[in-house]
């Protein structure tokens, strides 16, 4: 699982990365959105957990160019203050969840394999939707997916199990 | 001319002129807490983000006290208890972190709260949740309301409670409001925020034993109107008292957004 780290904070973001790591999910870390476009060019990760507020692009940019670019890219949006609004527009543009911060490392590492489970699935669907032929279900499948309400409220559930 | 129409002339030239003083004030008000509400966002999005970083370094000092902890009795621990007579008892450590956590996570809230009253001031006419703005409100003014001894309590209306008007205008006049009830109260008295959803709109009724100073934050001058009765009214609301049954009722009424927006 390739995991990406986007945050400006990099005290933050560094003890995030170590924490992580810890959790036996490695990370690589860059700080601002434009670095995070530059490193899909160049490798595209399973996952990446990005921060809204950073100087130059903000990360809603990002998460709207990566929508068109990228689509099967999850994001998870970790963000110090978002507002309703950014909640909503994170949801249309299919963000597998989005977090406050702080929040709990366990749950941020439960978010991330989530989202790397859910685009695997959605992988092997497409996969063998194109085995049998039907290219034009492959296609939607591998590009159209709507992670963030069916993932959210699975989390939601387990969540109301834990309390 | 006679002198009587004159003198009406002169009346309502001047009533013109002190509703539009009125009109310039109000605006001024509410630019002055966009300014502020937009510098105060600011602020607390950077104090959340040293909040998250203060919560990690606690977590990863708990991580690192664990990683010890477990190696100590694995095959690395060997390394660990070489030359180390007297164990070192992590849990005091694990107490603190639990502290600094717990913290962090008051800090937050309490944060997060004021961060989302200054964003909302800094919007134009929406359409917004009246409940959430309500407990934003009532969220700002809870440290006033401990410091003088009041009991502060609020109840939340059932069903959809969207409204569609000007947030600032909004926050203002129901901030004023209950400022203006709460001058009126002395240390253990209770004051109830209430909301409900009846006859097309959204009521604010604010609850107490003795009676409010005014309706929300007076008018600079002595004849003038009281502001949050200026402010309702251009919001298409109504304000008004009411006494009875030894409570005194100060109720704002807004307008419910059309159904479907």
């Amino acid at each position: 699982m390739k995991v990406l780290l986007v945050d400006d904070e990099i005290d933050f973001v560094t003890t995030l990365s170590n924490r992580l790591g810890l959790r036996g999910i490695e990370t690589d870390v860059v700080h601002d959105g434009q670095e995070a476009l530059d490193y899909v060019q160049e490798q595209e990760p399973d996952v990446i957990v990005l921060d809204l507020k950073m100087p130059g692009m903000y990360g809603m940019e990002v998460l709207r160019r990566l929508s068109k670019t990228n689509p099967k890219i999850q994001v998870v949006i970790l963000t110090g203050h978002g507002t309703d609004r950014d909640e909503e527009e994170a949801q249309r543009l299919k963000a597998f969840d989005y977090l406050s911060k702080p929040t709990d490392i366990d749950k941020l590492a439960d978010r991330i394999r989530g989202a790397y489970k859910f685009k695997l699935e959605q992988t092997m669907a497409a996969a063998a939707f194109a085995q049998a032929g039907e290219f034009d279900t492959a296609r939607e499948m591998a590009k159209d997916a709507e992670p963030l309400k069916t993932a959210g409220e699975i989390f939601k559930d387990e969540d109301k199990d834990e309390t | 001319m006679g002198e009587t129409q004159a003198g009406q002339a002169t009346e309502q030239t001047s009533m013109v002129q002190r509703t539009g003083d009125v009109e310039v004030d109000l605006g001024l008000r509410i630019a002055q807490l966009q300014v502020l509400s937009r510098a105060l966002t600011n602020v607390a999005h950077d104090i959340q983000n040293h909040l998250a970083a203060i919560n990690e370094s606690a977590g990863w000092m708990g991580d690192l006290l664990n990683l010890k902890n477990k190696h100590r009795f694995g095959w690395i621990g060997r390394f660990f208890k070489r030359g180390q007579r007297d164990r070192l008892d992590t849990t005091p450590f694990f107490g603190e972190i639990d502290t600094i956590q717990k913290q962090v996570v008051h800090g937050s809230t309490s944060n997060r709260r004021l961060g989302d009253f200054a964003h909302r001031l800094e919007e134009t006419q929406s359409v917004f949740s009246g409940n959430k703005a309500l407990e934003e409100i009532r969220d700002v003014l809870l440290r006033e309301a401990a410091e003088k001894g009041i009991h502060m309590e609020i109840k939340l209306a059932n069903g959809t409670t969207m409204i569609e008007t000007d947030p600032p205008g909004f926050q203002l006049a129901v901030f004023c409001g209950v400022e203006q009830v709460m001058e009126g109260l002395e240390s253990g008295d209770r004051l109830v925020l209430e909301a409900e959803v009846r006859e097309g709109r959204f009521h604010v009724r604010l609850t107490s034993a003795r009676p409010a100073e005014s309706l929300g934050l007076p008018s600079r001058e002595p004849e003038g109107r009281d502001f949050s009765r200026t402010i309702v009214e251009e919001l298409g609301g109504q304000i008004w008292k009411q006494s009875g049954d030894g409570n005194h009722i100060t109720t704002l009424a807004f307008p419910l957004a059309a159904a479907g927006t």
